[in-house]
C-alpha cells in the first residue's frame, strides 16, 4: 500500500443473516482508492453497493476480510473510536440529503465539526467558507426547507468535507436529483476531490456519474466485475 | 368505495400494524390502561356496594318499612300490625348491644340481632352456605330451644378467642347474664361492627331484659303505609338509614370515581391520537402507493377508522383483563372505604358483569376511533404522488382560539349554582385545553435560538413538527395534571379533616349513655349521672349534648343545645363566617344560634338570617349569628345555648356529655376510673376518638390512594409512550448523526434532553392546570356534592414527589430508545430498518 492509497479493503465478505436464508452481500471484495480520485460504483440493485460503502464507512463490520482507510485497519475499533474516526476521516453524502431540518444550512454543515469538539465560532467560520466554496454564499441562513433538492445535496457535500476528510462515501447522492443538479453535484465533488487530494466512492446507478469519475468498478452480486486497480 | 376495496386497504394497513408491532402495542396500551381504569372503578366499587347492600338488607331485612317507637314495642303489636291495610308480612326484631366479657382483656361489644326464625324467612338472608351448615349441625333446634344460645361468625370467635360452643360471660343492660355462642361460616354475621350475634327473640328478650318487648317491625308493605295504626312517638320510616347512605354513597362514589374513569380514558385515547399520528406519517409512503394503486381517498379514510376501532376494540379487550386484575386488587379498598364510610363489610369478591364489559369495550373502542378521526383524515388526504422522503407531520396547529374556547367553555359548566357534574365536566374540558394549547407553548420555547450542539439538535428536532411533539408533550401533560389534582385534594381534604378533628374535640373525656340504640330515642345521660360528674374532683366543666330533630321538607336536621364550655375556654371552633369565637359565643348567650356548613349551605342561611325551628310551643324564628365547619353530621346541625334549647324544646334529657378536665390530667386514665365508677356510660378519651376519626379517614382515602396510583401510572406511561412514539418517529436521523461521527453518549445524550425538554414544558403546564383542576376538584365539586368545604392546600412534599417520578420516567423515556438503538449498527439506523 503506498502512501496514494486512502482506503484499501482485502478479500471482503458480508454475510447477512446465517442458515438457509443467509444472504451473501459482499462475496470477496478487493479494493483500493486513492488520493484525489473519483470511483464510480455501480450495479444492479441488491449487488451489494451500500453494503461497501458501510463498511468503509465503519459503520458496520465485514463478516471476514480487511479494510483499512486512511492507514487505520477498522478491524479494532469499538464504537467510541469508529464514532471518532467517522467524523475526523470520513465524509457521507446520501441519496435523501439527510439534512438536519431544524439546522440553517451553515449549522448543518458545521455540525460534524461541531460533535468533532470544534468552538462554535471555529466551526461557523470554516462551514461558512465551504458554504461559499459550494456556491450558497448567500444562503447560509436559511433552513435546508428553504432550498431546492440540488441545493440541499450542494450543503450535504460541504458537510461531509468540513472536517478534511481522507475518504467521501456517496450512496446514489443523483438519485433524488433531475440530471441538471445531479451533474452539477458530481462536478462540486469531482473538483473538491481533486483540490483537497480526497478520495471518493460514489454508489450510483445514474449514467452521468460515470463522466465525473476517474474510474468505474462493477459489483455483481457481490463480487467486483473488473480489477480493483486500472 | 367499494367493499372489497376498504376490506383490501384494511388487510394492508393491519399487516403493517402486525410488521410494527411496539408502535401498535404502545397504541393498545394507552387505550388498555384507560379502559381498565373503568373496568376496575366501576367493578370493584359495584361490587362492595352490592355486597354491602346485600349485608345491610341481611339484617334490616328485605322489608319496605320498619316501625320503631320511642321506647321498645310490645311484641304484641304484631297481630294488630298484620291485619293492617297493605301490610303483607311482618316481623318482629331486636337490634342492640352486649358487651362480651374478655376477662383481663377487657370486654368486647357484640351486635345482639334476635328474630323469630320462623316469622323472619322472607326477611332473613343467611347465607346459604351458613344456612346448610347450621341445619346438618341441629344449630336452629338449638337457637330456639337453648337459653342464652346465639350464632356468631366463626372468624368473629376465633378472632376474639372464644370457644366454639363454649359458654361465655357477657354484660346487659340488667346485669350479668350468659351466652352459647356457636359458629358457622357466614360472611355476613362477621359483617356489621361490631360483628353480629343471632339470637331467636325470646333469648335476645331474656338477654337484654326486655320482657315481651322488641325493638321494632319489619314490615313488607304494599302502596303507602297510611293505614297503618301508630301510637304516639311511634314512626315508619324507610329499612335503616343505612340503606339509604348506600344509595347515597353510590350516588357519591360512582360521580367521583367514574369521572376519574373516563379521564383516564381520555388520557388514553389522547395517547392513541398520538400514536396514530405517527402511523400517518410513517406511511406516507405506503399510503402514497395504496392511493395510486387506485385507492380513493374514502376507502383511506374508512379503512383507517376501521383500524383505530380494531385497535381500540382490542387496547379495551386488554384493558377489560387488566382492569379486572386491578378490579381483585382495589376490591379491597373500596371495601374499606364503604366499611369506613357506611358500615363494616367483608371483602367480596370482584365480579365482572355484562355492563361493565360492554360499557368498556364500546367507550374505549369508541374513543379510539373518535381519537383517529383527524390523523384519519390526513391519512386519506396523502397525494398518490408521494414518494419515499422525508415525511413532514399531517395537518398544522390546533388554531390559537381552540384552548382559549375550551378554556371558557369549562369555565362556563362551572356557572350553574348547584350542578355537579357539569363542573366534572369542566375539568374534562380544562384537559383538552391544556392538550391543545400545548404545542404553541412548546414552539415558544424551542423554537428559542441555543447554541450548545446537543440542545440545539434536541431544541430543531423538538420544533420541527410542533403538532406532534406538542401532542407528545399534551399526552405527558393530561395526566400529570390529573394526578396533581387529585394529589392536591386528598392533601387538602385530609389536612382539613385532621385540623377539624382537633377543633371538633375540644374537651377531653367524651360520655354516652350505654345500651342508646336499645332506647334509640330515649336514652340518656342520668341527672344523677350528670351532677356526679360535675362534682367528681378531676372535672372542670361538663359539656351537656341536647339533641331535637327539626324536619324540613322531605328531610329534617338537628337543633343540638349545649353550653360549650370546652369551646369557651378552649376556643376549639373553626368558625367561617360570622365573627371570632368570643363574639360568636355571645351571639348564643343572646339566643341566636350556630349552623354547620352543611345545613348553612342546604338552608341558604347565614349570618344575619333568621333560622325558623318548630319548638314545643309553635314556630319560632332565631337569628343566625355564624356558620362554623363541622363534619359529623352530613345533614348539618344548629346549635343553640342550652338555655334557648330548653326555652324550644323543653327539658328532651341530655343525650351524651363532654368532660373538661384540669390541667394537667391523664385524660385515658379519667376515662377508665369513670368507667369503672359509673357502669351504665361509655367514657371514651379525645385521644381515641380522635384516633378512631383518623383512622376512619384514612380508611376512606384508601380508595383515592389506590386512584392516585393508578393515574401517577397513566402518567408515568403517557410520558414514555409519548417521547418512545417521538422517537421511532426519527431513528433515521440518529443514524445521520452516527454517520457524522457522533458517538452512543452524544444520541444518549441528545434523546434524554429532549424527553426533558418535552417533559420540562409538560410539567410546567401540568403544575398550574392540576391546581386549577384540583381548585374545581375541591371548591366547586366537593362543596356541591357533600356540602362541605375547605381551602384547598398544596402540599410541596407529595407534588415535589410526583415530579420527581415524572422526571424519572422522563430520563427513562430518554434511555430507553437509546437503549433500543445503542445495538442498532448505525447502517440499519440509516436505512430505518429495525
Ligand atoms: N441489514 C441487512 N440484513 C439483511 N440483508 C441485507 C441487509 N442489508 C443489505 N442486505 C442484503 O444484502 C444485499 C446487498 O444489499 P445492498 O448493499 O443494499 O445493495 P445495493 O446497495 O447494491 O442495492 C441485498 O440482497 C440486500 O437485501
Ligand atoms: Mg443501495
Amino acid at each position: 500500500m503506498t502512501d496514494a492509497v486512502v482506503a484499501a479493503c482485502r478479500d471482503l465478505r458480508r454475510v447477512y443473516g446465517d442458515g438457509p436464508t443467509a444472504v451473501v452481500a459482499l462475496d470477496g471484495v478487493d479494493l483500493e482508492l486513492r488520493r484525489g480520485e473519483v470511483v464510480a460504483l455501480t450495479g444492479p440493485s441488491g449487488s451489494g453497493k451500500s453494503t461497501l460503502l458501510h463498511l468503509l464507512g465503519a459503520m458496520d463490520s465485514p463478516t471476514s476480510g480487511s479494510v483499512v482507510v486512511a492507514g487505520r485497519d477498522l478491524a479494532g475499533l469499538d464504537d467510541e473510536a469508529a464514532s471518532r474516526f467517522r467524523n475526523e476521516h470520513l465524509g457521507f453524502v446520501f441519496q435523501f440529503f439527510h439534512l438536519i431540518p431544524s439546522l440553517s444550512v451553515v449549522e448543518n454543515v458545521a455540525l460534524p465539526a461541531r460533535l468533532g469538539g470544534a468552538t462554535p465560532a471555529e466551526a461557523n467560520a470554516k462551514a461558512a467558507a465551504l458554504v461559499e466554496r459550494v456556491g450558497l454564499g448567500g444562503r447560509g441562513d436559511r433552513l435546508p426547507d428553504a432550498l431546492s433538492g440540488g441545493q440541499q445535496q450542494r450543503v450535504a457535500v460541504a458537510r461531509a468535507l468540513v472536517n478534511d476528510p481522507a475518504l467521501v462515501l456517496a450512496d446514489e447522492p443523483t438519485g433524488n436529483l433531475d440530471h441538471a443538479s445531479g451533474g452539477e453535484v458530481m462536478r462540486l465533488l469531482l473538483e473538491l476531490a481533486q483540490e483537497r487530494g480526497i478520495a471518493a466512492l460514489v454508489a450510483t446507478h445514474d449514467p452521468q456519474v460515470r463522466d465525473f469519475s476517474h474510474r468505474e468498478v462493477v459489483l455483481e452480486d457481490g463480487r467486483l466485475a473488473t480489477p480493483p486497480t486500472s | 368505495m367499494t367493499l372489497r376495496g376498504l376490506r383490501t386497504v384494511l388487510g394492508v394497513l393491519l399487516a403493517d400494524a402486525r410488521a410494527h408491532r411496539l408502535q401498535t402495542l404502545t397504541t393498545c396500551v394507552g387505550i388498555a390502561v384507560g379502559v381498565a381504569v373503568v373496568v376496575a372503578i366501576r367493578t370493584s366499587s359495584q361490587s362492595a356496594l352490592s355486597h354491602f347492600r346485600d349485608t345491610v338488607q341481611t339484617f334490616t331485612g328485605v322489608a319496605t318499612h320498619e316501625l320503631h317507637g320511642p321506647a321498645p314495642l310490645p311484641a304484641a303489636r304484631l297481630a294488630e300490625l298484620l291485619e293492617a291495610p297493605g301490610v303483607t308480612a311482618a316481623h318482629p326484631v331486636i337490634e342492640s348491644h352486649l358487651v362480651l366479657d374478655l376477662g383481663a382483656e377487657g370486654a368486647r361489644p357484640v351486635r345482639l340481632v334476635g328474630i323469630d326464625p320462623f316469622l323472619s324467612a322472607p326477611f332473613l338472608q343467611l347465607d346459604d352456605t351458613a344456612v346448610e351448615q347450621a341445619s346438618a349441625a341441629g344449630l336452629f333446634e338449638r337457637l330456639m330451644l337453648e337459653p342464652g344460645f346465639v350464632l356468631m361468625a366463626s372468624s368473629t370467635l376465633a378472632d376474639a378467642g372464644f370457644p366454639d360452643g363454649g359458654v361465655l360471660p357477657a354484660r346487659g343492660p340488667t346485669g350479668p347474664v350468659h351466652v352459647v355462642a356457636a359458629g358457622v361460616d357466614s360472611s355476613s354475621l362477621a359483617a356489621g361492627q361490631p360483628p353480629v350475634a343471632l339470637a331467636d327473640l325470646a333469648t335476645a328478650q331474656e338477654l337484654l331484659g326486655l320482657g315481651d318487648r322488641v325493638t321494632r317491625f319489619d314490615l313488607l308493605v304494599e302502596g303507602a303505609p297510611d293505614a297503618i295504626p301508630l301510637q304516639p312517638g311511634e314512626r315508619l320510616q324507610k329499612p335503616a338509614s343505612r340503606g339509604e347512605r348506600a344509595e347515597t354513597m353510590t350516588e357519591a362514589f360512582r360521580l367521583n370515581l367514574l369521572c376519574l374513569g373516563f379521564l383516564a380514558v381520555l388520557v388514553g385515547a389522547f395517547l392513541a391520537f398520538n400514536m396514530a399520528q405517527f402511523a400517518v406519517v410513517r406511511r406516507r409512503t405506503l399510503l402514497g402507493r395504496l392511493r395510486c394503486l387506485g385507492a380513493d381517498a374514502r376507502t383511506v379514510l374508512g379503512a383507517a377508522l376501521l383500524e383505530s376501532a380494531c385497535l381500540g376494540f382490542v387496547g379495551s379487550l386488554l384493558g377489560l383483563g387488566l382492569g379486572w386484575l386491578l378490579a381483585r386488587e382495589m376490591v379491597d379498598d373500596v371495601a374499606r372505604t364503604v366499611s369506613t364510610l357506611y358500615g363494616y363489610i367483608e371483602t367480596p369478591a370482584a365480579r365482572l358483569d355484562v355492563v361493565t364489559a360492554a360499557l368498556a369495550l364500546g367507550v374505549g373502542t369508541i374513543a379510539t376511533v373518535a381519537a383517529c378521526w383527524a390523523p384519519a383524515r390526513s391519512a386519506a388526504r396523502t397525494e398518490p404522488a408521494v414518494v419515499a422522503g422525508r415525511a413532514h407531520a399531517p395537518g398544522g396547529l390546533v388554531p390559537p382560539w381552540v384552548p382559549g374556547l375550551l378554556l371558557a367553555a369549562g369555565g362556563l359548566l362551572l356557572a350553574p349554582p348547584s350542578a355537579v357534574v357539569l363542573p366534572a365536566l369542566t375539568v374534562l374540558v380544562w384537559l383538552l385545553a391544556v392538550a391543545t394549547a400545548l404545542p404553541r407553548l412548546l414552539g415558544r420555547v424551542v423554537g428559542r435560538v441555543v447554541h450548545r450542539p446537543v440542545l440545539a439538535l434536541a431544541f430543531g428536532r423538538l420544533h420541527r413538527s410542533l403538532s406532534r411533539t406538542g401532542s407528545a408533550a399534551g399526552a405527558l401533560a393530561m395526566p400529570l395534571a390529573m394526578t396533581i389534582a387529585i394529589l392536591v385534594m386528598v392533601g387538602s381534604f385530609r389536612a382539613e379533616v385532621m385540623a377539624w378533628s382537633r377543633s371538633i374535640f375540644g374537651a377531653d373525656v367524651y360520655v354516652k349513655p350505654l345500651y342508646q340504640e336499645l332506647y334509640a330515642d330515649t336514652a340518656r345521660l342520668s341527672p344523677e349521672l350528670l351532677d356526679a360528674l360535675g362534682e367528681a374532683p378531676e372535672v372542670l366543666a361538663v359539656d351537656r349534648l341536647r339533641l331535637a330533630e327539626q324536619p324540613r321538607g322531605e328531610t329534617s336536621f338537628l337543633v343540638a343545645g349545649s353550653p360549650l364550655e370546652a369551646t369557651r375556654m378552649r376556643g376549639s371552633m373553626r368558625v367561617l363566617d360570622g365573627g371570632d369565637v368570643p363574639t360568636l359565643m355571645a351571639a348564643m348567650d343572646r339566643g341566636e344560634a350556630l349552623v354547620s356548613e352543611p345545613l348553612a349551605r342546604r338552608l341558604d342561611v347565614g349570618p344575619g338570617d333568621v333560622l325558623r325551628l318548630d319548638g314545643r310551643d309553635g314556630a319560632r324564628d332565631v337569628p343566625v349569628a355564624g356558620v362554623f365547619q363541622d363534619f359529623s353530621w352530613d345533614r348539618g346541625y344548629a346549635l343553640v345555648s342550652e338555655p334557648r334549647f330548653l326555652e324550644l324544646y323543653g327539658d328532651t334529657g341530655v343525650r351524651n356529655a363532654a368532660l373538661l378536665l384540669a390541667e394537667g390530667a391523664d385524660a385515658e386514665a379519667v376515662a377508665r376510673r369513670l368507667s369503672a365508677r359509673f357502669g351504665d356510660a361509655e367514657f371514651r378519651s379525645t385521644e381515641t376518638l380522635r384516633g378512631e376519626v383518623l383512622r376512619a379517614f384514612n380508611d376512606t382515602f384508601a380508595i383515592t390512594y389506590v386512584l392516585q396510583t393508578i393515574s401517577t401510572a397513566l402518567a408515568l406511561v403517557g410520558i414514555l409512550t409519548a417521547v418512545l412514539c417521538l422517537h421511532l418517529e426519527r431513528r433515521a436521523e440518529l443514524g445521520v448523526l452516527r454517520a457524522l461521527g457522533a458517538r452512543q453518549k452524544t444520541v444518549g445524550e441528545l434523546l434524554v434532553t429532549e424527553a426533558l425538554v418535552l417533559l420540562g414544558v409538560a410539567g410546567a403546564v401540568a403544575v398550574p392546570a392540576g391546581l386549577a383542576l384540583a381548585w374545581v376538584l375541591v371548591s366547586v365539586v366537593n362543596t356541591r356534592s357533600f356540602g362541605w368545604s375547605f381551602p384547598m392546600l398544596v402540599e410541596a412534599g407529595p407534588v415535589a414527589g410526583l415530579l420527581g417520578l415524572a422526571l424519572l420516567a422522563g430520563l427513562a423515556a430518554g434511555c430507553v430508545p437509546w437503549w433500543m438503538v445503542r445495538r442498532a449498527p448505525v447502517a440499519d439506523l440509516l436505512e430505518d430498518r429495525r
